[in-house]
């Protein structure tokens, strides 16, 4: 239906046209120059999210140099020639709009939300940046100071240092042992020209996917793409990123942290696994139901052992984090008053031990499948969080079919997939443990130790 | 209630899932409609089958200002108590039965009522709502699940202790509006919570949760027909009066000032007067008035003279809150000591200028845009929406309020803005509060050597 209309009306005028599902509403078309555009209509209210994705990240950083994707993400803000700085946030205020950004490790990402009369405007401003930035060299030096501060904040945060030491351990001097923020000495240096290097060299059309998520149709999108991102040139070849390609690396390691503000001690294990180029989507999916069933209250042998039992921690959490040169899995324990973090570590290493024999069982499975399954469609009506669903994963390299096929992937997953999965990546190899640990009184509750240590955002 | 097994529920809902996907037709945006149930419950109902979940939104009218004295937290308690198991099933159990079906539910405390949620898949709909009329009509009060309660209750209260800026809210409140309910915290008091035993509950759910306190609504996949029959099922065993709520006094406020000493390197601000006496209009108006001054996060006025001008502070914000007895503007702002006072002196200063430069045309035209599009943004979570629903429906509004926001706010004339900027005694009313180290500690000289340097080189 529209599906065919988009295929037979631009099939000439566009490199590649991927539907998702046949019969559903998601649509996308690439243009000449290689934007992927996705489009995923909403039509409750009338609100429009726009989000450009650049596969671009920390894990670009030049070398000497860390912390400029970070810092060119701020620069985004700042003017271009057609709208010298301020028109940007009075334009998206103007379109009855809210904006931010954010830089990770393999990406960085930019959304507004507005009504959707601004969509062609909120585009225009957007191309506009992506093809040129345009400010006067005093704003990058007070930019500068913001980023310096905001890297300040960072080290004042007991929890923050850490993370920060958790990602050297993993990952040494691999694509992501470094903060996104920068090293310090390095950020502290980071200069204009470096900031519109790497703007030149990843801000291209055929490195970028922009979603748009609400009330809108996608013959309106892909006209309003063709007249504002259709502009740009194609630009350089695309940027090789050879690091996401190598196999991830991993070390071992043991690092304490200590510190009179820390309420609480805590415990975090981290484990490598490959990244999103080289491990296959059943396993990525075999490996989110086990972090889900880890912190699952009553289905959790961790939780059990930890909290049920012995009573040394008060909560249990776990992640999977999918990147693209390495995925990292966490598991935590907050202690309870009066509990060390070593003592956690003992009991959760010898838990995890029993865990590697007996694997987890099919009711726990079945739970986790529920509870991911439920989660999907409770969160649909999530408009920002939809769209940014999409851009996480295509920008991983999923296609729309994987992403759209996701929840049968998980729903295929056996249990032997799970158990499997915690033999392969859950082992003694390329796992760190992290001790947040007090020295004062306890003061009142932490907040939990961040799952992505080496993510930071904007 | 029997308990049942969820064997195989997961391949249900990828079909459901599935479905779902081919049923996310296009449409144009859904009206709220008002059902009326064979027994008389109203509800306003956005209908939306395009993803198989339902909210079920529930506002009791009366919160933490019918606190008795004594037992502030009662409001709090009661809300948190709300989902502490029903009928045979003690909390493990009862929550348990939640965590097996596909829901989220939620349930707070406010100055002025009780809300909740239950956000549930369609095929766990008629579960989700046995679990929640047990929690209306065969509430449980366990001493167990209360004595939790008043231990996770009171250490929030110890946190907010803690907090500087909590604490400078708190202060705030007490100077602003001493002796009124709206000096209470929500949360309660240390004191007041102890006070608090299971019959006190029982006897303040007798008072508000009752059917004339309650406004109703749903958003999503339900048709009006089954939602009349579903709220007749869960509500009606409600008792039809409790407690007529005398309505609150209008609450004043004069110029004050009170300064708190804490151990911090930073001084966190809090500032705002009450606005009694404002029509629905005018209350529209003030909002506008209110994104001028400080609630543009990247635009406004205070936020240009306080930090793009001078670099006083690195965020600064007002919002505007609603109540039915008065509007209240706020806003708050944390900067070095050296240069507190300055920053207190722009904020006066500028609400000063509301009288004698008051929003300008512009001004007001990107202050509709932005709220028009802020409201909306507000209400694309369905929760969010059934929220905005009740509390409506609750002040007596139609039920297309959502409908007629843009078009309310479009009709404002720029002349009567400005006329209620320049009305309101701004600086007469307002109420200043800082906490942390003290300003009047620091010299002049020191205060004005220390202007210059923006605030990224502040120790």
């Amino acid at each position: 239906m529209l599906f065919r209309r988009l295929i037979a009306g631009f099939l000439l005028t566009t490199a590649a046209i991927v539907p998702g599902h046949a019969t559903e509403a998601t649509a996308s078309f690439t243009l000449p120059n290689g934007l992927q555009v996705v489009v995923l209509p909403d039509h409750r209210l009338p609100v429009v999210t726009h989000v450009v994705y650049f596969r671009a990240g920390s894990a670009d950083d030049p070398a000497g140099q860390t912390g400029i994707a970070h810092f060119l993400e701020h620069l985004m803000f700042k003017g271009t020639k057609r709208f010298p700085t301020g028109q940007y946030d009075l334009i998206v205020t103007r379109t009855g709009g809210t904006n931010n950004a954010f830089t990770s490790n393999d990406k960085t990402y930019y959304y507004e939300q507005f009504l959707k009369d601004g969509l062609g405007r909120i585009m225009d401003l957007n191309a506009d940046r992506m093809a040129r930035l345009a400010f006067a060299p005093i704003e990058a030096q007070h930019e500068l100071k913001v980023v310096i501060e905001e890297r300040r904040s960072y080290d004042n945060d007991p929890e923050s240092v850490l993370a920060e030491k958790v990602g050297r351990a993993l990952y040494g001097a691999g694509p992501y042992g470094h903060p996104v923020l920068g090293e310090a000495a390095e950020t502290a240096a980071l200069t204009l020209s470096a900031a519109l290097g790497f703007h030149d060299r990843f801000y291209v059309p055929g490195n970028a996917i922009v979603i748009v998520a609400g009330d809108v149709e996608p013959e309106a999108v892909l006209r309003l793409a063709q007249s504002t991102y259709g502009r740009l040139a194609t630009g350089p070849a695309l940027p090789t990123r050879a690091w996401s390609a190598a196999p991830a690396t991993c070390a071992n390691g043991r690092i304490e942290e200590r510190h009179e503000r820390v309420p609480r001690d805590k415990l975090s294990l981290y484990f490598v696994t490959p990244g999103a180029k080289r491990l296959d989507a059943k396993t990525a999916a075999a490996l989110q139901l086990l972090a889900d069933i880890l912190q699952d209250e009553s289905g959790s042998p961790l939780w059990q052992d930890l909290v049920a039992r012995a009573g040394i921690a008060s909560d249990v959490s776990a992640g999977y984090d999918m990147r693209l040169a390495s995925g990292e899995f966490s598991i935590g324990a907050q202690a309870e008053a009066g509990i060390e973090a070593k003592q956690l570590e003992i009991a959760l290493l010898t838990s995890l031990n029993r865990l590697r024999r007996t694997g987890v069982n099919a009711v726990a499975l079945a739970g986790a499948k529920r509870r991911w399954l439920a989660g999907r469609l409770l969160s649909a009506d999530d408009q920002l969080g939809q769209a940014t669903r999409y851009g996480e994963q295509l920008a991983l390299g999923r296609t729309l079919n994987q992403i759209e096929g996701e929840p049968q992937a998980i729903a295929a997953v056996t249990l032997s997939d799970v158990n499997a999965a915690i033999g392969r990546f859950l082992g003694e190899r390329c796992a760190v443990s992290a001790l947040l640990e007090a020295t004062g009184a306890p003061v009142g509750d932490s907040a939990p130790v961040p799952t992505h240590p080496t993510n930071t955002v904007h | 209630m029997t308990r049942r097994s969820y064997k195989g529920t997961a391949a249900q809902l990828l079909l459901l899932l599935l479905f779902c996907l081919l049923a996310m037709a296009t449409s144009g945006h859904a009206a709220t409609v008002e059902v009326v149930s064979s027994s008389g419950f109203r509800v306003w109902l956005v209908e939306d089958h395009r993803s198989p979940v339902l909210t079920l939104g529930f506002r009791f009218a009366g919160g933490s200002a019918e606190d008795p004295i004594g037992k502030d937290g009662l409001a709090q308690t009661t809300a948190e108590m709300f989902f502490q198991g029903g009928g045979d099933l003690g909390a493990d159990d009862y929550l348990q039965h939640w965590s097996e079906i596909g829901t989220e539910i939620n349930i707070e405390a406010r100055m002025e009522s009780i809300r909740g949620s239950v956000r549930v898949l369609t095929p766990d709909r008629d579960k989700a709502m046995e679990l929640l009329a047990l929690a209306i009509h065969a509430p449980r009060f366990d001493e167990g699940s209360l004595k939790q309660i008043r231990e996770q209750i009171r250490a929030e209260i110890d946190r907010d202790a803690t907090d500087p800026e909590s604490r400078a809210y708190r202060a705030y409140d007490q100077l602003a509006y001493a002796g009124h309910p709206r000096a209470r915290p929500v949360v309660g008091t240390r004191s007041g919570i102890a006070a608090i035993q299971a019959a006190d509950i029982v006897q303040y759910r007798r008072h508000v949760m009752v059917r004339d306190r309650l406004s109703l609504a749903a958003v999503g996949d339900i048709t009006p027909a089954e939602l009349a029959g579903l709220v007749d099922r869960v509500f009606a065993a409600l008792p039809a009066h409790g407690q007529t709520a005398s309505p609150i006094d209008p609450a004043s406020t004069s110029a004050k000032r009170s300064d708190l000493m804490l151990a911090s390197n930073q001084a966190e601000v809090v500032f705002g007067l009450a606005l009694p006496g404002l029509s629905e209009r005018e209350r529209l108006a003030a909002e506008l008035i209110n994104y001028t001054l400080g609630g543009s996060a990247f635009t406004s006025r205070l936020y240009h003279e306080v930090r793009e001008k001078r670099g006083l502070a690195y965020s600064i914000g007002t919002s505007l809150d609603s109540y039915s007895f008065m509007a209240e503007l706020s806003g708050s702002f944390d900067a070095a000591p050296a240069t507190v006072e300055e920053a207190i002196g722009l904020v006066r200063q500028e609400f000063a200028a509301l009288a004698t430069r008051p929003p300008t045309d512009a001004e007001i035209d990107e202050a509709k845009a932005a709220l028009a599009g802020q409201y909306l943004r507000g209400l694309i979570r369905q929760a969010d929406m059934a929220n905005e629903l009740t509390l409506r429906m609750s002040q007596g509004q139609r039920p297309d309020v959502i409908e007629t926001y843009a078009g309310r706010l479009a009709e404002l004339s720029a002349a009567e803005v400005r006329e209620l900027a320049k009305r309101i005694p701004w600086l007469d009313r307002l109420v200043v509060v800082t906490v942390g180290a003290p300003a009047s500690t620091v010299d002049q000289d020191t205060k004005r050597s220390r202007l210059h340097p923006p605030p990224a080189q502040e120790p």
